[in-house]
Protein backbone atom coordinates (compact mmCIF):
# COMPACT_ATOMS: atom_id res chain seq x y z
CA UNK A 1 0.00 0.00 0.00
CA UNK A 2 2.49 2.53 1.16
CA UNK A 3 5.82 0.26 -1.01
CA UNK A 4 8.64 2.78 -0.25
CA UNK A 5 6.65 5.81 0.19
CA UNK A 6 8.05 7.24 3.63
CA UNK A 7 7.46 11.34 3.11
CA UNK A 8 10.17 14.21 4.00
CA UNK A 9 9.75 16.60 6.57
CA UNK A 10 7.80 19.14 4.26
CA UNK A 11 5.50 16.44 2.91
CA UNK A 12 5.00 15.19 6.61
CA UNK A 13 4.10 19.26 7.21
CA UNK A 14 1.74 19.54 4.25
CA UNK A 15 -0.43 16.00 5.14
CA UNK A 16 -0.40 16.57 8.99
CA UNK A 17 -2.32 20.04 7.58
CA UNK A 18 -4.40 18.11 5.34
CA UNK A 19 -5.18 15.43 7.47
CA UNK A 20 -5.98 18.48 10.61
CA UNK A 21 -8.46 19.78 7.63
CA UNK A 22 -10.28 16.71 8.47
CA UNK A 23 -12.01 17.96 4.80
CA UNK A 24 -10.82 19.14 1.32
CA UNK A 25 -8.67 21.97 1.94
CA UNK A 26 -8.26 24.42 -0.69
CA UNK A 27 -4.89 25.50 -1.43
CA UNK A 28 -5.31 29.60 -0.43
CA UNK A 29 -6.63 27.83 2.84
CA UNK A 30 -3.72 25.38 2.83
CA UNK A 31 -0.60 27.91 2.74
CA UNK A 32 -2.57 30.05 5.73
CA UNK A 33 -2.77 26.88 7.87
CA UNK A 34 0.75 26.10 6.97
CA UNK A 35 1.96 29.82 7.78
CA UNK A 36 -0.04 30.40 10.88
CA UNK A 37 -0.03 26.93 12.93
CA UNK A 38 3.18 25.48 11.95
CA UNK A 39 5.48 27.93 10.93
CA UNK A 40 5.83 27.36 7.31
CA UNK A 41 6.03 29.96 5.21
CA UNK A 42 5.62 28.22 1.57
CA UNK A 43 4.94 29.95 -1.73
CA UNK A 44 2.01 28.49 -3.90
CA UNK A 45 4.35 27.37 -5.85
CA UNK A 46 6.02 25.46 -3.53
CA UNK A 47 2.88 24.30 -1.93
CA UNK A 48 1.74 22.85 -5.40
CA UNK A 49 5.01 20.87 -5.82
CA UNK A 50 4.36 19.38 -2.79
CA UNK A 51 1.18 18.60 -3.52
CA UNK A 52 1.80 17.38 -7.07
CA UNK A 53 4.85 14.91 -5.33
CA UNK A 54 2.27 13.43 -2.29
CA UNK A 55 -0.31 12.53 -5.01
CA UNK A 56 2.62 10.87 -7.28
CA UNK A 57 2.99 8.89 -3.94
CA UNK A 58 -1.07 8.28 -3.51
CA UNK A 59 -1.30 10.18 -0.26
CA UNK A 60 -3.25 12.88 -1.97
CA UNK A 61 -5.67 13.63 -4.93
CA UNK A 62 -5.88 17.16 -5.94
CA UNK A 63 -9.00 18.55 -8.19
CA UNK A 64 -10.86 22.00 -8.53
CA UNK A 65 -13.54 23.54 -7.42
CA UNK A 66 -14.86 25.93 -9.00
CA UNK A 67 -11.77 28.88 -9.05
CA UNK A 68 -9.98 27.13 -5.99
CA UNK A 69 -7.96 23.89 -5.89
CA UNK A 70 -8.61 21.72 -3.55
CA UNK A 71 -6.54 18.82 -1.70
CA UNK A 72 -7.73 15.62 -0.44
CA UNK A 73 -6.22 12.91 1.51
CA UNK A 74 -6.27 8.76 0.20
CA UNK A 75 -4.92 7.57 3.14
CA UNK A 76 -5.55 8.43 6.88
CA UNK A 77 -3.16 9.85 9.51
CA UNK A 78 -3.59 6.23 11.09
CA UNK A 79 -2.83 4.49 8.09
CA UNK A 80 0.53 6.26 7.81
CA UNK A 81 1.40 6.02 11.63
CA UNK A 82 0.80 2.31 11.60
CA UNK A 83 2.73 1.79 8.62
CA UNK A 84 5.98 3.82 10.37
CA UNK A 85 5.47 1.64 12.81
CA UNK A 86 5.37 -1.44 10.96
CA UNK A 87 8.56 -0.25 9.12
CA UNK A 88 11.07 -2.46 10.11
CA UNK A 89 13.84 -0.35 9.36
CA UNK A 90 12.16 2.53 11.60
CA UNK A 91 12.35 0.41 14.26
CA UNK A 92 15.70 -0.15 14.24
CA UNK A 93 16.69 3.56 14.44
CA UNK A 94 14.09 4.21 16.99
CA UNK A 95 15.36 4.11 20.63
CA UNK A 96 13.17 6.43 22.79
CA UNK A 97 15.57 5.23 25.44
CA UNK A 98 18.41 6.52 23.86
CA UNK A 99 20.96 8.20 26.35
CA UNK A 100 20.11 11.54 24.07
CA UNK A 101 16.62 12.05 25.22
CA UNK A 102 14.33 12.55 28.40
CA UNK A 103 11.46 10.62 27.47
CA UNK A 104 7.89 10.21 29.43
CA UNK A 105 8.34 6.59 29.85
CA UNK A 106 11.11 4.05 28.78
CA UNK A 107 9.10 0.77 29.02
CA UNK A 108 8.03 -0.14 25.59
CA UNK A 109 5.41 -3.12 26.30
CA UNK A 110 2.82 -3.29 29.98
CA UNK A 111 0.73 -6.11 30.47
CA UNK A 112 -2.31 -6.50 31.73
CA UNK A 113 -1.56 -8.37 34.94
CA UNK A 114 0.93 -5.46 35.34
CA UNK A 115 -1.37 -2.61 34.18
CA UNK A 116 -3.81 -3.86 36.82
CA UNK A 117 -1.77 -4.38 39.57
CA UNK A 118 -0.68 0.16 38.81
CA UNK A 119 -4.11 0.45 39.02
CA UNK A 120 -4.37 -1.00 42.48
CA UNK A 121 -1.63 1.03 43.53
CA UNK A 122 -3.11 3.97 42.19
CA UNK A 123 -6.50 3.70 44.16
CA UNK A 124 -4.06 3.18 47.64
CA UNK A 125 -1.72 6.67 46.26
CA UNK A 126 -3.10 9.25 48.95
CA UNK A 127 -4.64 11.80 46.25
CA UNK B 1 56.17 4.77 29.23
CA UNK B 2 55.14 6.57 32.34
CA UNK B 3 52.81 8.51 30.83
CA UNK B 4 50.68 5.21 30.67
CA UNK B 5 50.92 4.55 34.73
CA UNK B 6 50.14 8.33 35.32
CA UNK B 7 46.83 7.43 33.91
CA UNK B 8 46.14 4.32 35.64
CA UNK B 9 47.04 5.53 38.34
CA UNK B 10 44.41 8.79 37.76
CA UNK B 11 42.06 6.56 36.61
CA UNK B 12 41.95 4.10 40.21
CA UNK B 13 41.97 7.32 42.03
CA UNK B 14 38.99 8.56 39.99
CA UNK B 15 37.35 5.46 40.77
CA UNK B 16 37.73 4.71 44.28
CA UNK B 17 37.04 8.33 45.07
CA UNK B 18 34.06 8.34 43.12
CA UNK B 19 33.06 4.82 44.64
CA UNK B 20 33.03 6.86 47.91
CA UNK B 21 30.55 9.28 47.13
CA UNK B 22 28.56 7.04 45.45
CA UNK B 23 28.56 4.85 48.69
CA UNK B 24 27.93 8.03 50.40
CA UNK B 25 24.85 8.66 48.95
CA UNK B 26 23.39 5.41 48.94
CA UNK B 27 23.66 5.71 52.49
CA UNK B 28 22.43 9.09 52.49
CA UNK B 29 19.31 7.23 50.30
CA UNK B 30 18.50 5.16 53.18
CA UNK B 31 18.17 7.89 55.34
CA UNK B 32 16.65 10.91 52.88
CA UNK B 33 13.93 9.00 50.94
CA UNK B 34 11.78 8.11 52.90
CA UNK B 35 11.53 12.22 54.31
CA UNK B 36 10.60 12.60 51.23
CA UNK B 37 13.90 14.61 49.88
CA UNK B 38 13.54 12.84 46.46
CA UNK B 39 14.78 15.69 44.31
CA UNK B 40 17.72 16.46 46.47
CA UNK B 41 18.80 13.11 46.07
CA UNK B 42 18.75 13.17 42.75
CA UNK B 43 20.72 16.74 42.84
CA UNK B 44 22.76 15.02 44.90
CA UNK B 45 24.06 12.43 42.04
CA UNK B 46 25.43 15.82 39.83
CA UNK B 47 28.74 15.70 42.39
CA UNK B 48 28.68 11.91 42.13
CA UNK B 49 28.82 11.89 38.31
CA UNK B 50 31.41 14.75 38.63
CA UNK B 51 33.97 12.46 40.77
CA UNK B 52 33.73 9.96 39.05
CA UNK B 53 34.98 12.15 35.93
CA UNK B 54 37.39 14.98 37.81
CA UNK B 55 40.30 13.12 38.77
CA UNK B 56 40.38 15.56 41.74
CA UNK B 57 42.42 13.09 43.69
CA UNK B 58 45.20 12.66 41.39
CA UNK B 59 45.19 16.26 40.84
CA UNK B 60 45.64 16.76 44.43
CA UNK B 61 48.77 14.37 44.46
CA UNK B 62 50.39 16.27 41.85
CA UNK B 63 49.80 19.43 43.82
CA UNK B 64 51.12 18.10 46.90
CA UNK B 65 54.10 16.21 45.21
CA UNK B 66 54.69 19.68 44.30
CA UNK B 67 54.57 21.92 46.60
CA UNK B 68 53.60 19.90 49.87
CA UNK B 69 55.62 18.05 52.26
CA UNK B 70 56.33 15.64 49.35
CA UNK B 71 58.09 18.09 47.23
CA UNK B 72 61.26 17.65 46.15
CA UNK B 73 61.33 14.32 47.20
CA UNK B 74 61.49 12.92 44.06
CA UNK B 75 58.80 9.93 45.04
CA UNK B 76 56.03 11.23 42.81
CA UNK B 77 55.98 10.96 39.57
CA UNK B 78 58.87 9.12 40.01
CA UNK B 79 60.39 5.93 39.24
CA UNK B 80 58.66 2.53 38.17
CA UNK B 81 60.52 -1.10 37.89
CA UNK B 82 60.39 -1.93 33.99
CA UNK B 83 57.53 -4.54 34.84
CA UNK B 84 55.18 -1.97 36.50
CA UNK B 85 55.83 -0.17 33.40
CA UNK B 86 54.55 -2.81 31.11
CA UNK B 87 51.46 -3.62 33.32
CA UNK B 88 50.68 0.24 32.73
CA UNK B 89 51.26 -0.09 29.24
CA UNK B 90 49.02 -3.07 28.59
CA UNK B 91 46.38 -1.98 31.06
CA UNK B 92 46.52 1.53 29.13
CA UNK B 93 46.13 -0.55 25.69
CA UNK B 94 43.17 -2.33 27.36
CA UNK B 95 41.56 0.38 28.43
CA UNK B 96 41.79 2.48 25.21
CA UNK B 97 40.17 -0.63 23.46
CA UNK B 98 37.07 -0.68 25.70
CA UNK B 99 36.87 3.33 25.63
CA UNK B 100 37.07 3.28 21.72
CA UNK B 101 34.17 0.54 21.91
CA UNK B 102 32.04 2.63 23.78
CA UNK B 103 32.75 5.66 21.77
CA UNK B 104 31.36 3.32 18.91
CA UNK B 105 28.48 3.06 20.62
CA UNK B 106 27.38 6.01 21.71
CA UNK B 107 27.85 7.16 18.10
CA UNK B 108 25.79 4.55 16.77
CA UNK B 109 22.94 5.93 19.09
CA UNK B 110 23.30 9.24 18.55
CA UNK B 111 22.80 8.58 14.88
CA UNK B 112 20.02 6.94 15.73
CA UNK B 113 18.63 9.43 17.55
CA UNK B 114 18.81 11.87 14.48
CA UNK B 115 17.00 9.75 12.25
CA UNK B 116 14.66 9.31 14.99
CA UNK B 117 13.70 13.08 15.10
CA UNK B 118 14.57 13.87 11.62
CA UNK B 119 10.63 15.30 10.64
CA UNK B 120 9.11 17.39 13.70
CA UNK B 121 5.99 19.63 12.53
CA UNK B 122 5.45 22.97 15.20
CA UNK B 123 2.78 22.68 17.39
CA UNK B 124 0.47 24.74 17.64
CA UNK B 125 -3.08 25.98 18.14
CA UNK B 126 -4.40 23.77 21.72
CA UNK B 127 -1.61 22.17 22.08
CA UNK B 128 0.99 25.21 22.22
CA UNK B 129 -1.35 27.09 24.32
CA UNK B 130 -1.30 24.41 27.22
CA UNK B 131 2.38 24.27 26.61
CA UNK B 132 2.71 28.18 27.13
CA UNK B 133 0.71 27.82 30.31
CA UNK B 134 3.18 24.73 31.56
CA UNK B 135 5.92 27.30 31.04
CA UNK B 136 4.52 30.12 32.94
CA UNK B 137 3.72 27.41 35.39
CA UNK B 138 7.16 26.52 36.38
CA UNK B 139 8.70 29.90 35.99
CA UNK B 140 10.55 28.90 32.44
CA UNK B 141 10.13 31.83 29.48
CA UNK B 142 8.79 30.91 26.24
CA UNK B 143 11.03 30.20 23.35
CA UNK B 144 13.50 28.83 25.58
CA UNK B 145 12.31 25.55 24.66
CA UNK B 146 10.30 24.67 22.08
CA UNK B 147 7.57 22.48 20.70
CA UNK B 148 7.01 19.76 18.40
CA UNK B 149 5.23 16.51 17.10
CA UNK B 150 6.46 13.70 14.73
CA UNK B 151 5.58 10.49 13.27
CA UNK B 152 8.81 9.19 14.15
CA UNK B 153 8.35 8.99 18.21
CA UNK B 154 6.77 6.82 20.06
CA UNK B 155 6.43 8.60 23.43
CA UNK B 156 6.93 12.38 24.00
CA UNK B 157 10.35 13.70 24.70
CA UNK B 158 12.64 16.19 25.76
CA UNK B 159 15.77 16.52 23.51
CA UNK B 160 18.73 18.93 22.67
CA UNK B 161 21.01 20.02 24.48
CA UNK B 162 21.82 23.38 23.12
CA UNK B 163 18.11 23.93 21.23
CA UNK B 164 15.85 21.83 23.79
CA UNK B 165 12.76 20.57 22.13
CA UNK B 166 9.69 18.63 23.44
CA UNK B 167 8.50 16.34 20.96
CA UNK B 168 5.13 14.92 21.24
CA UNK B 169 3.80 11.58 19.12
CA UNK B 170 1.63 13.12 16.54
CA UNK B 171 -1.43 13.01 17.56
CA UNK B 172 -5.03 14.20 19.43
CA UNK B 173 -4.45 14.68 22.93
CA UNK B 174 -6.89 16.01 25.90
CA UNK B 175 -5.88 19.22 27.90
CA UNK B 176 -5.54 16.85 30.87
CA UNK B 177 -2.85 14.54 29.03
CA UNK B 178 -0.77 17.37 27.60
CA UNK B 179 -0.36 18.87 31.25
CA UNK B 180 1.24 16.35 32.03
CA UNK B 181 2.95 15.21 29.65
CA UNK B 182 4.26 18.59 29.46
CA UNK B 183 4.92 19.14 33.37
CA UNK B 184 6.78 15.87 33.15
CA UNK B 185 8.71 16.94 30.33
CA UNK B 186 9.56 20.17 31.21
CA UNK B 187 10.70 19.56 35.00
CA UNK B 188 13.40 16.83 32.92
CA UNK B 189 14.42 20.59 31.31
CA UNK B 190 14.67 22.65 34.73
CA UNK B 191 16.65 19.28 36.23
CA UNK B 192 19.23 19.91 33.37
CA UNK B 193 19.09 15.57 32.94
CA UNK B 194 20.36 15.61 29.20
CA UNK B 195 23.75 17.87 30.69
CA UNK B 196 24.19 15.51 33.35
CA UNK B 197 23.40 12.64 31.29
CA UNK B 198 25.76 13.84 29.33
CA UNK B 199 28.48 14.26 32.17
CA UNK B 200 27.39 10.42 32.53
CA UNK B 201 28.74 9.61 29.32
CA UNK B 202 32.11 10.88 29.30
CA UNK B 203 32.80 9.38 33.14
CA UNK B 204 31.00 6.15 31.82
CA UNK B 205 33.47 6.35 28.66
CA UNK B 206 36.40 7.60 31.39
CA UNK B 207 35.94 4.57 33.63
CA UNK B 208 33.96 1.54 31.75
CA UNK B 209 36.16 -1.33 33.70
CA UNK B 210 34.67 0.05 37.19
CA UNK B 211 31.33 -1.33 38.05
CA UNK B 212 30.33 1.53 40.50
CA UNK B 213 29.84 3.86 37.21
CA UNK B 214 27.24 1.11 35.61
CA UNK B 215 25.44 1.75 39.53
CA UNK B 216 25.66 4.89 38.85
CA UNK B 217 23.94 5.04 35.29
CA UNK B 218 21.19 2.80 36.58
CA UNK B 219 20.54 5.38 39.44
CA UNK B 220 20.57 8.59 37.01
CA UNK B 221 18.51 7.26 34.50
CA UNK B 222 15.76 6.22 37.69
CA UNK B 223 15.99 9.16 40.11
CA UNK B 224 15.96 11.35 37.07
CA UNK B 225 12.72 9.86 36.67
CA UNK B 226 11.35 10.33 40.47
CA UNK B 227 12.50 13.57 40.97
CA UNK B 228 10.16 14.29 37.66
CA UNK B 229 7.40 12.45 39.29
CA UNK B 230 7.71 14.16 42.66
CA UNK B 231 7.90 17.38 40.98
CA UNK B 232 4.69 17.18 38.85
CA UNK B 233 2.92 15.43 41.88
CA UNK B 234 3.68 18.03 44.12
CA UNK B 235 2.36 20.60 41.69
CA UNK B 236 -0.81 19.13 40.83
CA UNK B 237 -1.10 17.65 44.32
CA UNK B 238 -2.73 14.54 42.55
CA UNK B 239 -0.37 11.91 42.16
CA UNK B 240 -2.94 9.23 41.53
CA UNK B 241 -4.17 10.86 38.44
CA UNK B 242 -0.72 11.93 36.82
CA UNK B 243 0.02 8.54 36.82
CA UNK B 244 -3.83 7.74 35.61
CA UNK B 245 -2.85 9.82 32.70
CA UNK B 246 0.41 8.45 31.78
CA UNK B 247 -1.22 4.86 32.21
CA UNK B 248 -3.67 5.46 29.77
CA UNK B 249 -1.38 6.93 27.26
CA UNK B 250 0.30 3.71 27.03
CA UNK B 251 -3.13 1.83 25.45
CA UNK B 252 -2.39 0.31 22.63
CA UNK B 253 -4.83 2.84 20.55
CA UNK B 254 -2.41 5.56 20.96
CA UNK B 255 0.27 3.28 19.45
CA UNK B 256 2.58 4.71 21.86
CA UNK B 257 3.72 1.25 22.78
CA UNK B 258 4.66 -2.46 21.01
CA UNK B 259 2.08 -4.10 23.03
CA UNK B 260 4.70 -6.29 25.78
CA UNK B 261 7.48 -6.49 23.48
CA UNK B 262 10.15 -5.14 26.12
CA UNK B 263 13.22 -5.01 24.72
CA UNK B 264 15.00 -3.30 27.33
CA UNK B 265 15.39 -5.35 30.40
CA UNK B 266 16.44 -2.18 32.20
CA UNK B 267 13.29 -0.72 31.73
CA UNK B 268 11.02 -3.24 32.42
CA UNK B 269 8.67 -2.41 35.04
CA UNK B 270 9.47 0.85 34.78
CA UNK B 271 6.32 2.39 35.38
CA UNK B 272 5.57 -0.09 38.46
CA UNK B 273 8.46 0.92 40.20
CA UNK B 274 7.96 4.67 39.64
CA UNK B 275 3.91 4.33 41.03
CA UNK B 276 5.66 1.94 43.98
CA UNK B 277 8.65 5.08 44.77
CA UNK B 278 5.61 7.67 44.79
CA UNK B 279 3.47 6.07 46.88
CA UNK B 280 6.87 5.39 49.56
CA UNK B 281 8.13 8.14 49.46
CA UNK B 282 6.45 11.49 48.15
CA UNK B 283 5.82 13.69 50.97
CA UNK B 284 3.05 17.20 49.45
CA UNK B 285 5.28 18.85 51.56
CA UNK B 286 8.79 20.20 50.99
CA UNK B 287 11.20 19.53 53.50
CA UNK B 288 12.63 21.71 55.87
CA UNK B 289 15.68 23.29 54.61
CA UNK B 290 18.31 22.73 57.79
CA UNK B 291 17.98 19.30 56.56
CA UNK B 292 19.05 19.96 53.67
CA UNK B 293 21.65 22.05 54.34
CA UNK B 294 22.73 19.09 56.97
CA UNK B 295 22.72 16.71 53.79
CA UNK B 296 24.57 19.04 51.63
CA UNK B 297 27.47 19.40 54.36
CA UNK B 298 27.91 15.92 55.19
CA UNK B 299 27.85 15.39 51.27
CA UNK B 300 30.45 17.94 50.96
CA UNK B 301 32.88 16.92 53.64
CA UNK B 302 32.60 13.14 52.24
CA UNK B 303 33.62 14.22 49.21
CA UNK B 304 36.45 16.51 50.59
CA UNK B 305 38.21 14.09 52.66
CA UNK B 306 37.92 10.89 50.33
CA UNK B 307 39.85 13.25 47.60
CA UNK B 308 42.19 14.11 50.67
CA UNK B 309 42.66 10.54 51.80
CA UNK B 310 42.97 9.13 48.95
CA UNK B 311 45.89 11.24 47.91
CA UNK B 312 47.42 11.29 51.15
CA UNK B 313 47.52 7.13 51.62
CA UNK B 314 49.07 7.22 47.54
CA UNK B 315 51.67 9.47 48.65
CA UNK B 316 52.96 8.13 51.56
CA UNK B 317 52.32 4.74 50.45
CA UNK B 318 54.18 5.51 47.72
CA UNK B 319 57.13 6.85 49.69
CA UNK B 320 57.16 4.39 52.02
CA UNK B 321 57.15 1.69 48.79
CA UNK B 322 60.35 3.92 46.99
CA UNK B 323 62.37 3.88 50.11
CA UNK B 324 62.12 0.46 51.14
CA UNK B 325 62.08 -1.19 47.37
CA UNK B 326 65.72 -1.90 45.81
CA UNK B 327 65.29 -1.04 42.27
CA UNK B 328 67.35 -0.77 39.77
CA UNK B 329 66.84 2.76 38.18
CA UNK B 330 67.75 3.53 34.65
CA UNK B 331 66.62 7.14 33.93
CA UNK B 332 65.39 6.61 30.30
CA UNK B 333 67.59 9.15 27.73
CA UNK B 334 69.86 10.60 30.78
CA UNK B 335 73.23 11.28 29.34
CA UNK B 336 76.18 10.01 31.64
CA UNK B 337 78.42 12.35 32.74
CA UNK B 338 81.72 12.20 31.38
CA UNK B 339 84.11 10.10 33.38
CA UNK B 340 87.44 10.81 34.43
CA UNK B 341 90.03 8.07 33.40
CA UNK B 342 92.71 6.94 35.78
CA UNK B 343 95.69 4.11 34.99
CA UNK B 344 96.72 2.31 37.93
CA UNK B 345 99.46 -1.02 37.88
CA UNK B 346 100.78 -3.12 40.81
CA UNK B 347 98.92 -4.33 43.60
CA UNK B 348 96.78 -2.38 45.30
CA UNK B 349 95.86 -4.27 48.01
CA UNK B 350 92.91 -5.43 47.10
CA UNK B 351 92.08 -9.52 46.57
CA UNK B 352 91.11 -10.38 43.46
CA UNK B 353 88.48 -13.05 42.64
CA UNK B 354 87.99 -14.45 38.87
CA UNK B 355 84.63 -14.42 38.02
CA UNK B 356 84.27 -18.04 36.37
CA UNK B 357 80.67 -18.27 36.39
CA UNK B 358 80.36 -16.53 32.59
CA UNK B 359 83.16 -17.95 30.91
CA UNK B 360 83.88 -15.76 27.98
CA UNK B 361 83.91 -16.67 24.41
CA UNK B 362 87.20 -15.61 22.96
CA UNK B 363 85.71 -13.87 19.92
CA UNK B 364 82.69 -12.33 21.84
CA UNK B 365 82.05 -8.91 21.43
CA UNK B 366 79.61 -8.46 23.89
CA UNK B 367 78.70 -10.00 27.28
CA UNK B 368 76.54 -9.28 30.50
CA UNK B 369 77.08 -10.24 34.19
CA UNK B 370 75.84 -9.77 37.59
CA UNK B 371 78.23 -9.80 40.33
CA UNK B 372 78.25 -9.28 44.04
CA UNK B 373 81.99 -7.66 44.77
CA UNK B 374 82.62 -8.09 48.65
CA UNK B 375 84.44 -5.38 50.57
CA UNK B 376 87.75 -4.60 49.74
CA UNK B 377 87.82 -6.93 47.04
CA UNK B 378 88.10 -6.88 42.59
CA UNK B 379 86.00 -8.89 41.16
CA UNK B 380 87.32 -9.57 37.79
CA UNK B 381 86.09 -11.08 34.52
CA UNK B 382 87.63 -13.91 32.27
CA UNK B 383 89.51 -12.72 29.36
CA UNK B 384 88.34 -11.63 26.01
CA UNK B 385 90.20 -10.62 22.46
CA UNK B 386 90.56 -6.91 21.27
CA UNK B 387 92.66 -5.11 18.98
CA UNK B 388 94.03 -1.70 18.79
CA UNK B 389 91.78 0.87 17.80
CA UNK B 390 88.61 -0.30 19.01
CA UNK B 391 86.60 0.53 22.05
CA UNK B 392 85.62 -1.74 24.85
CA UNK B 393 82.05 0.07 26.36
CA UNK B 394 81.05 -0.82 29.44
CA UNK B 395 77.78 0.02 31.43
CA UNK B 396 77.09 -0.83 35.39
CA UNK B 397 74.68 -0.38 37.51
CA UNK B 398 75.54 -0.52 41.52
CA UNK B 399 73.29 -0.97 44.01
CA UNK B 400 73.30 0.23 46.50
CA UNK B 401 73.59 3.53 45.16
CA UNK B 402 75.62 5.66 47.35
CA UNK B 403 78.95 3.02 47.41
CA UNK B 404 81.55 4.74 44.90
CA UNK B 405 83.24 1.72 43.06
CA UNK B 406 85.85 1.60 40.46
CA UNK B 407 85.15 0.33 37.26
CA UNK B 408 87.42 -0.63 34.35
CA UNK B 409 89.35 -3.04 32.14
CA UNK B 410 92.91 -4.71 32.22
CA UNK B 411 95.24 -3.96 29.45
CA UNK B 412 97.48 -7.30 28.19
CA UNK B 413 100.17 -5.63 29.54
CA UNK B 414 98.50 -5.56 32.94
CA UNK B 415 97.77 -2.15 33.16
CA UNK B 416 94.12 -0.98 34.81
CA UNK B 417 92.57 1.54 33.58
CA UNK B 418 89.34 2.51 35.65
CA UNK B 419 86.82 5.29 36.05
CA UNK B 420 85.45 5.52 39.32
CA UNK B 421 81.76 6.59 40.19
CA UNK B 422 78.05 5.70 42.32
CA UNK B 423 74.93 3.76 41.14
CA UNK B 424 74.95 3.68 37.56
CA UNK B 425 78.56 4.15 35.60
CA UNK B 426 79.53 4.03 32.00
CA UNK B 427 82.41 4.66 29.65
CA UNK B 428 84.31 4.01 26.51
CA UNK B 429 87.90 2.74 26.62
CA UNK B 430 89.75 3.45 23.38
CA UNK B 431 92.27 0.95 22.90
CA UNK B 432 95.70 1.20 21.69
CA UNK B 433 96.84 -2.89 22.26
CA UNK B 434 95.94 -5.83 20.80
CA UNK B 435 95.55 -8.73 22.70
CA UNK B 436 93.86 -10.37 26.33
CA UNK B 437 91.29 -7.60 28.06
CA UNK B 438 89.46 -8.24 31.05
CA UNK B 439 86.86 -6.28 33.04
CA UNK B 440 87.13 -5.80 36.73
CA UNK B 441 85.05 -3.94 39.27
CA UNK B 442 87.07 -2.81 42.67
CA UNK B 443 84.99 -2.12 46.34
CA UNK B 444 86.98 -0.26 48.49
CA UNK B 445 84.00 0.08 51.06
CA UNK B 446 82.85 -2.01 54.04
CA UNK B 447 79.82 -3.39 52.29
CA UNK B 448 79.62 -5.82 49.11
CA UNK B 449 77.90 -4.48 46.44
CA UNK B 450 75.87 -5.82 43.67
CA UNK B 451 77.15 -4.91 40.34
CA UNK B 452 74.95 -5.75 36.53
CA UNK B 453 77.56 -5.20 34.47
CA UNK B 454 77.37 -4.90 30.45
CA UNK B 455 79.95 -4.67 27.59
CA UNK B 456 80.79 -4.74 24.06
CA UNK B 457 83.62 -4.19 22.12
CA UNK B 458 83.04 -1.88 19.26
Amino acid sequence: MFGKRILSECEEVIMKAVWDAGEDISIPDLITVLREQYGKDYQRTTVVTFLSRLAGKDYVETFRRGRLSYARPLKSEEEYKSYLAGRELNRWFRDDASDYVSSLLKERGISKEEKEKIRRLLDELDD
Amino acid sequence: MNWTINLMGCMALTALTGGIFLAAWLCLKWAAEKRGYIEFLYRALWPATLFFLVPAAFLCCLFRARTGEYAGTGAWPGCFSPSIKMMGERAAGVWLCGAALLLLLYGVDFLRYRYQIRNKIRCGGMKYAVFCRTLEELGLSEGKVGLYESYHVRTPMVTGLWRPKVLLPAGEYGEKELQVIFLHELSHYRQKDLWLKSILRMAVIWQWFNPAVWVLRMLVWRWSEYACDSCVCRKTGKAGEYFGVILSLTEPARGWTDGGRSLLLAHKHELTRRVEKMKKCFKKELPKMRWVYGLCTALLLCGTVSVYASSEGLLAGYDRWYEETDVALEEEGQPFEEMTEYEETGDNGLVEEMDESAALQPGARSGNMEWTVKADKRKTSAGFSAKSGQTIEITVILLPTDLSTNVGIIEPDGTRRYVTGKRAVSHDFKLDQTGTYKIFIENKNSKSIKATVSYAVK
